[in-house]
């Protein structure tokens, strides 16, 4: 059932006094290398004192492949520097595991094994798969919990704790804008309720008028959505200039993210609009006349 | 067959539950093309009762008739204040960031004409009221009276069968109120249209057809 098991250590190491980053211990037989692409130099080899680094991290900390660095007191030499499927690894660095274990006096020690499993037999599902392996390893090996890959990202505390907070940030950040547009649309909307008594004395109809209204919330939607959007990649930009910050995961918006953005943008200028619209159309004309 | 365009019954507007009585009770009919003045002391009801003859508000009690009609019957309010009636006001209510052509458009937006035919019919009737070389411009280019005739292009947008004017030449010197009076005239003569103007000045009233006095929401007899 178990095709290969690989052997993995980590630790958080400072590379200069500004940037800290993930250092994993791998053996030089480890699976895992299929999973990179060197951009530059070459992977390491048995033991020798050597590191790999995430391109964000060789970007962050300006290093490239044939470069030195110091890892826990000891200069290591860049052997390479590689492309990583997810942004963690990106971030981080690769030692040869024995260098990693007696850099940080784990001794023989590692933090748990990376598994990759044979393909299940015709008619069995990857999940009941993955399940029977799970129940394989973990009574053979009592003392070892056996969890899928994905499991592994989505139960660990530290990424929960990220989601969170981004997910809180977020919801701050749409109640701000919400009430930001809903604020800016009542007041315009009452600046103008003489010009909306106008426009339905000269014979146009509250939907048209709400219309209008929506409209303009949604322009002003758009227009902070695009704002937001530059600001946000300048934002970014910024942070991956820093030194304090250029060890950080990057994060690379794409062109999905971009038009959610936009439409969450929209939703929440519809949404923060409606109400002001309402009211502005619901105003009698007469009284939208008089008011000073 | 009823000919009048317009009819009030025991019309009535009261405001803070019945503290203010604007208006107590007004019986008021109008013929298809006439020109009426509506006068009275500031505060007897002229203004509430023209608002009330356009649809902008609704009676407390009583019933405004258009051509035999109640106006609560109509299917909506907008479409009478859209098709047959129109307002040109002492204040002209010109949005300042359109240009006079777009304001002219403003009340046509409700039909179905294209784009270039609202432009075509706003450059006509501003060339009827003398503004077709200012068509570009915005209301705050404009003198006063030059606004006054934009409005009264505007109240022509959609070919409204009656047009109610407030004090339409308040905000005006004596000899721009003469040519505004003048083309609200012609409009009256040459286009049949039933013209009812709230005013003050005797001048106004006197080229009336009609002239109707309020006091205290009532009419003088």
């Amino acid at each position: 059932m178990v095709a290969d098991a690989a052997p993995v250590s980590f630790d958080l190491v400072d590379f200069t006094p500004d940037v800290s980053a993930a250092v994993q211990g791998w053996a030089d037989t480890s699976f895992e290398f299929e999973s990179l692409t060197i951009l530059q130099g070459r992977r390491f080899h048995g033991d020798e004192p050597a590191v790999m680094l995430g391109e964000m991290l060789a970007n962050g900390i300006g290093k490239k492949a044939g470069d030195w660095v110091e890892v826990q007191g000891a200069a290591l030499r860049v052997v390479g520097v590689f492309r990583a499927q997810d942004t963690f690894s990106a971030s981080s660095a690769l030692l040869p595991l024995h260098q990693l274990q007696r850099l940080s006096d784990l001794g023989t020690k590692v933090a748990g094994f990376d598994v990759r499993l044979r393909p299940p037999s015709p008619g069995v599902s990857p999940e009941n798969h993955v399940c029977r392996a799970q129940l394989m390893i973990e009574s053979q090996l009592p003392r070892l919990k056996a969890m899928p890959a994905g499991a592994v990202a989505r139960d660990n505390h530290v990424m929960n704790f990220i989601r969170s907070t981004a997910w809180a940030t977020s919801l701050i950040a749409l109640l701000i804008a919400v009430l930001g547009v809903a604020n800016t649309m009542a007041m315009s909307v009452f600046e103008r309720t003489r010009e909306i008594g106008v426009l339905r004395a000269l014979g146009w109809r509250r939907s048209r008028v709400v219309r209008l209204i929506l409209l303009e919330a949604s322009v002003l939607g758009l227009a902070g959505g695009l704002l937001g959007l530059a600001a946000g990649h300048l934002g970014l930009w910024a942070l991956g200039s820093i030194r304090a910050t250029a060890g950080l995961p990057r994060v690379y918006p794409s062109m999905a993210h971009f038009a959610e953005a936009m439409c969450m943008a929209l939703a929440i200028s519809l949404a923060a609009g409606f109400l002001p619209a309402y009211r502005g159309a619901r105003c009698s004309p007469t009284a939208a006349l008089r008011y000073e | 067959m009823n000919e009048y365009v317009l009819e009030t019954r025991d019309l009535a507007k009261f405001y803070d539950g019945g503290r203010v009585q604007a208006l107590r009770g007004v019986d008021l009919q109008v013929e298809a093309g006439q020109f009426v003045a509506i006068r009275g002391p500031s505060g007897s009801g002229k203004s509430t009762l023209l608002h009330l003859l356009g649809g902008l508000d609704t009676p407390s009690r009583g019933e405004v008739l258009y051509r035999g009609r109640r106006l609560s019957d109509h299917a909506g309010l907008g479409a009478y204040r859209s098709r047959c009636v129109s307002f040109v006001f002492q204040a002209f209510y010109l949005p300042p960031t359109l240009s006079v052509l777009r304001n002219v458009q403003v009340p046509m937006c409700e039909g179905n004409l294209s784009r270039r035919q609202r432009q075509e019919k706003a450059q006509t009737l501003l060339r009827e009221v003398g503004l077709d070389e200012r068509i570009h411009r915005y209301p705050n280019e404009l003198s006063a009276g030059e606004r006054q005739r934009v409005a009264i292009a505007r109240s022509l947008a959609n070919g409204p069968e009656i047009l109610l004017a407030d004090e339409p030449t308040g905000n005006l010197d004596s000899e721009t109120a003469a040519r505004i009076l003048d083309l609200l005239g012609g409009l009256h003569s040459e286009r049949g249209m039933t013209l009812l103007v709230v005013t003050h000045d005797p001048e106004v009233a006197e080229r009336a057809q009609r002239q109707v006095h309020l006091r205290n929401g009532r009419i003088r007899a």
